[in-house]
């Protein structure tokens, strides 16, 4: 059991690291960058998000689920919005805040920072701006996404756990029902993926029903703001058939992306990871190596990848030294976490 | 006057209403979802309505638009007052004199619009350029304001494409919000040539995106996103489904946006223009009810519709409450759009000869 977690811990820090590189650019300019396909953890360019930190670093996309899963271990397993706001608090000391902190989650660090020091009035006025949710751009975007998998791992095969407990901790920081839709897509693969004997079909399957649950759960919670967007169920089901329609896999990356896109918004990472999985038939690595080479929120989308296909396929499924290059490189014990997460 | 109206004059008029009114009645509608519509106003929206409070729109009266047609007008006249020819130059000094208008810039203007206004206004940007934000810049801010160039170039594709090329980079200089640029003038220029129906005006609007593709890449800055081509083929598809318009509509939402990528506004108000049959009205109540950046995507609908079939498709009411709730010549400023745009067709016309 051990090895399905660790890979997905793994799956999720090697697909975050080696796309600090590509991040942000298209297909095109990452291929002229690298001299061909990424394949392997590069210094990012200075124009990246992750300008002047090294090969091997993570950045938001793995520190923030990283941290969360402490206070999850430490709280027995126990999901809730306040341990997932305390978990966004001490990420906001880290130094992946500064440069990496995306437009949702910057806002709310900074909220919560404030919140201890405000007044009935400060708060109530404040109320005001969370109408735009303080930016207007992809309203509902992949930051519930890519800190989810830890609910998939920690929900002892319990799919339903899996999406309640992904419904509190989203809560923290994305509250409206695309967002929560497309985490708890992600936290319901995951918990698939956990099984001794699955398939890319019932974890794709598992990620629709999370979904639909996920966005119904969230509608019904009181504190629930709504907000304009695409669908994230319905992109799913629009990635898993551009995904089966196309034979050779190059092109089903490329495709999926000029179709359903890899940008900020939720409905376009998650549908996006999903199609690459399918399209590489739940292969670990080609999976994290198609989401890196496909361009825009890479580090998002391979971790979200890397984290369903480790848990598929087990640490084993990823080159060896690449535990060892994440561990030194971030000075975080990925062994550790994941033994005692087999602990609860 | 009927007569004259489904001319040459009224179909250039039918655009510059149509894109007018779907910014207005896009205004009371944006930032909601359609069942947030729905419950705050208690039916669709049809006609002009007094924005909520707690919108961008905020404070305008019914019939009032933002930033989409005030920038649209503005380029139009100044490209009018240029004798019809499109440059950077032009293009720039249209948009600083639109900016200086507080009632549209300030409360209205975009992300993308406002950073390059500084930026040709002179104005050295801060350093926090070290991070390449192009990939955020892909928006829909440059289609929005293009109609009047398919207007001024009616019935001429290869000058529709070139000048929305021309006028999209002075602000969004990128492959992708160029592609949507000249879809939405390429779909312009036809329907306000006249002799063209619903699948002429939606296969122009293809072959622009197309051919803005190409020149984009080979013009502005690469990007990574979705492609507006193949976006729009998807809400075409979805348009011309069997089905209701108000349920193509909110398939249209779902699945392929309607927020400032161009690559959902675009191809969603090609999809509403599909899904209405081609109607003016329709296609505006599709676009202002679908939710999100509903004024925009209203706006080029509109435009499209409005080119197609003529100012006389819109209710009495409309042209005079706009003219007078926005202080906006429309029907002076489409009169001397037709004059430029008859003397370039007769010139087109004498070339070939």
């Amino acid at each position: 059991m051990s090895d399905k977690i660790l890979g997905a811990l793994l799956g999720a820090a090697v697909g975050d690291a080696m796309g600090a590189a590509s991040e942000r650019k298209s297909a095109r300019q990452i291929e002229q960058l690298f001299g061909g396909r990424l394949t392997e953890f590069r210094d990012p360019p200075p124009d990246a998000p992750a300008g002047g930190r090294k090969a091997g670093q993570i950045t938001d996309a793995f520190s923030i689920p990283y941290i969360l899963t402490e206070h999850l271990i430490r709280s027995g397993g126990k999901a809730s919005k306040e341990l997932g706001e305390q978990a966004l608090l001490e990420w906001g000391e880290t130094e992946y805040y500064e440069p990496f902190a995306g437009m949702t989650t910057r806002s709310v660090v900074k909220r919560l920072r404030d919140d201890s020091k405000m007044n009935d009035w400060a708060y109530a006025g404040r109320l005001g701006t969370k109408l735009y949710k303080s930016h207007y751009y992809a309203l509902s975007s992949n930051g519930a996404a890519v800190k989810a998998y830890p609910m998939g791992l920690l929900c002892k095969g319990s799919v339903e756990k899996a999406i309640d407990d992904t419904v509190e901790i989203s809560m923290s920081s994305h509250d409206d029902p695309y967002s929560i839709s497309g985490a708890c897509a992600v936290a319901a693969a995951v918990c698939e993926a956990m099984k001794d004997h699955t398939s890319v079909y019932e974890i794709v399957q598992t990620a629709l029903y999370g979904s639909r649950e996920g966005e119904k759960r969230a509608r019904a919670h009181r504190d629930i703001w709504v907000y304009p967007g695409p669908s994230v169920t319905k992109r799913i089901q629009m990635a898993v058939e551009y995904a089966l329609h196309c034979g050779s896999e190059e092109n089903v990356v490329s495709g999926l992306m000029d179709r359903i896109g890899n940008g900020p918004a939720i409905a376009e990472t998650v549908p996006m990871s999903l199609g690459i999985l399918i399209a590489e038939q739940g292969r670990t690595m080609d999976s994290i190596y198609d989401a890196v080479n496909a361009g825009d929120e890479t580090s998002a989308a391979a971790s979200i990848a890397g984290a369903i296909a480790g848990a598929y396929n087990g640490a084993e499924s990823i080159p060896p030294e690449y535990l060892k290059i994440i561990e030194t490189r971030n000075h975080i014990d990925l062994k550790k976490q994941a033994e005692n997460i087999r602990k609860l | 006057m009927k007569e004259a109206e489904k001319g040459l004059s009224g179909r250039i008029l039918g655009g510059l209403v149509g894109a007018a009114s779907g910014d207005a009645m896009g205004a009371a509608t944006e930032a909601r979802t359609t069942e947030q519509i729905l419950s705050y106003f208690g039916h669709r929206v049809v006609d002009f309505e007094t924005p909520p409070n707690d919108t961008f729109g905020a404070g305008n009266v019914p019939g009032q638009v933002t930033d989409d047609f005030s920038s649209a007008y503005f380029i139009a006249k100044a490209i009018v007052d240029a004798g019809g020819r499109v440059d950077e130059k032009i293009i720039q000094k249209a948009l600083i004199e639109w900016s200086e208008h507080a009632v549209f810039f300030d409360r209205f203007a975009g992300p993308t619009t406002r950073l390059a206004i500084r930026i040709f206004q002179g104005e050295m940007i801060e350093s926090s350029a070290r991070v390449d934000m192009t990939a955020r810049q892909a928006t829909n801010g440059a289609a929005m304001r293009i109609s009047p160039i398919g207007l001024i170039n009616a019935g001429n594709f290869d000058a529709a494409v070139r000048d929305a090329v021309t006028a999209a980079m002075v602000t969004h200089d990128n492959y992708l919000a160029v592609s949507g640029a000249c879809a939405v003038s390429a779909a312009v220029s036809c329907a306000a040539g006249g002799g063209s129906d619903l699948y002429g005006v939606l296969q122009a609007g293809l072959k622009g995106a197309i051919e803005g593709e190409k020149a984009g890449r080979a013009a502005a800055k690469d990007v990574a996103g979705p492609s507006v081509v193949k976006r729009m083929e998807m809400a075409i598809d979805i348009g011309l489904r069997p089905g209701t318009p108000e349920e193509k509509m909110h398939e249209i939402s779902d699945r392929i946006g309607t927020g400032l990528h161009v690559s959902e506004a675009v191809p969603a108000a090609f999809g509403f223009f599909a899904a209405a049959g081609g109607d003016s009205m329709g296609t505006i109540i599709g676009a202002v009810n679908a939710g999100y950046d509903t004024d925009t995507a209203a706006t080029m609908a509109g435009a499209i519709a409005g080119a197609l079939n003529g100012a006389s498709s819109f209710p009495e009411h409309f042209l005079p409450t706009l003219e007078e709730a926005n202080h906006l010549a429309i029907s002076a400023l489409a009169g001397k759009i037709t004059d430029i745009a008859a003397a370039k067709q007769e010139r087109t016309a004498g070339n070939e000869r």
